[in-house]
């Protein structure tokens, strides 16, 4: 029998960014490598490129964007499904390719906390991206050396995490996901392990 | 003669499969068993997996903060001092002090805690956090030339980066591959 690797559930967000894995049934979340972020376990969704040709991924990143604002690179998903191009010392990088290297930072810490080759994922995505950023976001996982097996909308994250699609009965419920870069509220429904979602509020901060 | 044949020949293979359905079932059940008692046993061995760790975190702490009150004691000697001292006790006072401090530092030695070296250095993103720069020609770029907080790291682990201050080239004209 093909011996299954294990799959990580990766929260790719605007500001911040984590990665859990079910361990024993259970998720745990994946401890940057780096040690103690600001934010706990997350580590801020900055990717920076110094002078002397170094790239730095996370809190690294955060830590000189101040000496180095022509090189750090913030909010790399607001731009993804679209055509622009992140130009820094002389080279382009599309949104995609930026994301990318945060992946490759989730894949590498994954790897170095549970000792084995990761190479599927899954990528949570707003429930309101449309088909271009949802293909950018798999094409970021391509690009890190991940198989994305599935994007899921945020709020359906979220209910899953509570076990509603196990629920015997529908229910119609709010999530209110205070980010970082955006405040998200969803209104869905959900029966029989469907999610629909009804209504949806973004707000950019 | 021949149907009797048939069917004789049919119930002893319908016979074999019975006996070999009979066994593969009992085969299935005896691996469902295994199966449950290995789950139950995974089961408990992770709880106690947490339950240990729970524990070597607790009593962690709890060796650390008798340290803590060690050096807690000696404080409120320092005040004590303070309180009946007059201008001759001050040196008195600042040598307390600073043996409490010492102290402390030899305790955050002892379980791991290293300074991290900030001013005069190059900054470094995975060791410190640069909060301001100052256009200074004469020194190297990136030189931590204030340091504001000190930083620490834990058994090679960067628990607390320096905040430091740096000094930064100025442009050339031409120069410093500004983009856009």
């Amino acid at each position: 029998m093909a011996r299954m690797g294990k799959i990580i559930g990766i929260d790719l967000g605007t500001s911040n960014s984590a990665a859990a894995v079910m361990i024993g049934g259970k998720p745990v979340v994946i401890p940057s490598a780096e040690g103690t972020s600001l934010y706990g376990k997350s580590f801020p969704s900055i990717v920076a490129f110094t002078k002397d040709g170094q790239l730095l991924v996370g809190e690294p990143a955060r830590r000189q964007m101040i000496t180095n604002p022509e090189g750090t690179i913030i909010a790399a998903k607001r731009k993804m499904g679209t055509d622009y191009k992140f130009k820094v010392y002389g080279k382009e990088y599309t949104p995609q390719q930026i994301s990318a290297f945060i992946l490759q930072k989730i894949k590498r810490d994954a790897e170095a906390f549970l000792g084995e080759k990761i190479e599927e994922a899954v990528i949570t995505v707003p429930a309101y991206f449309n088909d271009n950023q949802r293909q950018a976001t798999k094409d970021a996982g391509e690009i890190a050396g991940l198989k994305v097996r599935r994007l899921i909308p945020e709020p359906t994250a979220a209910a899953l995490a509570y076990g509603l699609d196990k629920a015997d009965k529908d229910y119609k419920i709010m999530v209110f996901d205070l980010g970082g870069g955006t405040l998200d509220v969803t209104i869905m429904e959900m029966g029989g392990g469907v999610f629909e979602v009804r209504l949806l509020l973004v707000i950019h901060s | 003669m021949s149907n009797v044949n048939t069917s004789n020949k049919d119930d002893s293979k319908i016979r074999l499969l019975e006996q070999e359905l009979e066994k593969a079932k009992n085969e299935a059940r005896e691996y469902e068993t295994k199966y449950k008692y290995l789950l139950a046993e995974y089961d408990n061995y992770r709880k106690r997996l947490e339950k240990e760790a729970e524990l070597r975190v607790k009593h962690g702490i709890e060796t650390f903060i008798l340290k803590l009150l060690d050096l807690r004691d000696d404080y409120i000697r320092a005040i004590d001092t303070v309180k009946k001292g007059n201008e001759k006790s001050i040196n008195a006072i600042v040598s307390g002090l600073e043996g409490i401090l010492k102290k402390l530092d030899n305790m955050l030695k002892e379980v791991g805690v290293v300074e991290i070296e900030a001013l005069g250095k190059i900054f470094d993103p995975n060791l410190h956090e640069a909060v301001s720069f100052t256009y200074n020609p004469e020194l190297p770029d990136l030189t931590v030339t204030n340091e504001i907080r000190k930083g620490y790291m834990l058994n090679d682990r960067v628990i607390r980066p320096s905040l430091v201050e740096v000094s930064r080239r100025p442009m050339l004209e031409g120069g410093d591959g500004k983009n856009g």
